[in-house]
């Protein structure tokens, strides 16, 4: 049986653990085997002790998300042939850029979803819609904000991304890309006050389009578009804001 | 990062204290007008044929005399302040958001942009007052 070698970044900093790479020889079980299996199989016959997250198994929940041989990935969504093609035969798992490192793999994503919160991410209904409320399938506005509702929340954007690793008060591209979902989205009554959070110094104007967001998605999410969607959306407004203080 | 209340209607207020968008929005007009006016300075300084008045000379001169027949014109004078202070405000603004990227407190970065503001002033009086040797 073929085996490949798991290089896994380990460590614990809240222990006072210097963060070391540690090496496992995983049999390749089956053809299909994903990076989360080879993990899994690790934890099961090597060492109890790696830590990591996981739950559906099918790239639905966004809890393994990790850095795979350098670029960030679904452990579950990532197969482990694949990833050994490389050259090196190596598979190298480390956990998610900047958050904060618990244990080995798993990291601490309170700063993620505080810039989610900071966006206030729920819908708040306009005044006088009743239930249902429905946006016709082939209408430009559920096409515009259809892609865009598919985020999981597993993070992988918010670890490619540059800026946040820079500036941890960046809001993040998962909280813009919900903030344009919901400013595109007529039923949601807060568009103005959404705006008026994403259009800040740490929000919008830092990004810098530089699509490693867009390009690391799991969901395949056009996360750049939603960003430069809600720059246009503040330009207008400020423009009419002008013109109509100029009156 | 305490959520807001969603609800609540913006005062006229909250709704003018958007922060960063004029220096993003401002960086983009301001390089999209230089392309146009570097342009052109280049044109009008190499290719417009200005040189011509020097009679009896083979190359191109720049001479102080023809810089100062130039710059006697409305639109030449009016070209170069806007190239002045179009550099200058690219130029600091775009040094602003490197700087931003550091992420400095709040306090640090409203100093650095006054900082940024009096030293991009100062170079425009001094590069003003430059230009109005030639044209007083």
């Amino acid at each position: 049986m073929d085996t490949i070698t798991l290089s896994v970044r380990r460590g614990s900093p809240e222990q006072n653990t210097t963060a070391y790479w540690q090496e496992f020889d995983v049999p390749i079980v089956e053809e299909t085997m994903s990076v989360l299996d080879a993990l899994i199989w690790v934890q099961r016959n090597v060492d109890p002790s790696l830590a990591f997250r996981r739950a559906c198994r099918v790239g639905m929940c966004g809890t393994c998300g990790t850095v795979i041989n350098g670029r960030e990935g679904l452990a579950c969504g990532t197969l482990l042939s694949s990833a050994a093609g490389n050259g090196s035969g190596t598979v190298r798992v480390q956990p998610l850029r900047h958050l904060p490192v618990i244990r080995d793999l798993v990291t601490d994503p309170g700063l993620f979803f505080d810039h989610l919160r900071g966006v206030d991410p729920s819908l708040t209904p306009g005044p006088g819609l009743q239930e249902p409320v429905v946006l016709s399938p082939d209408s430009k506005e559920r096409q515009t904000i259809n892609p865009h509702r598919e985020c999981i929340y597993c993070g992988l954007c918010y670890s490619a991304c540059s800026v946040a690793g820079l500036d941890s008060g960046f809001l993040g591209p998962a909280a813009l890309n919900r903030a344009f979902a919901l400013v595109s989205d007529s039923r949601d009554a807060s568009g103005k006050q959404r705006l008026q959070i994403v259009a800040s110094e740490q929000g919008l104007w830092r990004c810098h389009t530089i699509f490693e967001c867009t390009a690391v998605c799991p969901k395949g999410i056009p996360i750049t578009r939603a960003i430069q969607g809600l720059k246009r959306k503040v330009i207008v407004d400020r423009l009419k804001n002008l013109f109509r203080l100029g009156r | 990062m305490k959520p807001r209340d969603m609800s609540a209607p913006l005062t006229s207020r909250q709704e003018n204290t958007v922060t960063g968008f004029w220096p993003w929005f401002l960086q983009r007009v301001s390089g999209f007008l230089l392309i146009f006016l570097v342009g052109v300075h280049i044109w009008m300084t190499h290719f417009s044929g200005l040189s011509d008045v020097v009679r009896g000379h083979q190359e191109e001169l720049v001479l102080f005399e023809i810089v100062k027949q130039r710059l006697a014109q409305g639109l030449f004078i009016f070209i170069d302040f806007s190239l002045l202070a179009l550099v200058l405000y690219h130029g600091l603004n775009g040094m602003r958001n490197i700087l931003l990227e550091w992420g400095p407190a709040a306090r640090h970065a409203a100093g650095m942009t006054a900082g940024l503001w009096l030293l991009g002033v100062g170079t425009f009086i001094y590069g003003a007052w430059a230009l109005l040797a030639f044209i007083l």
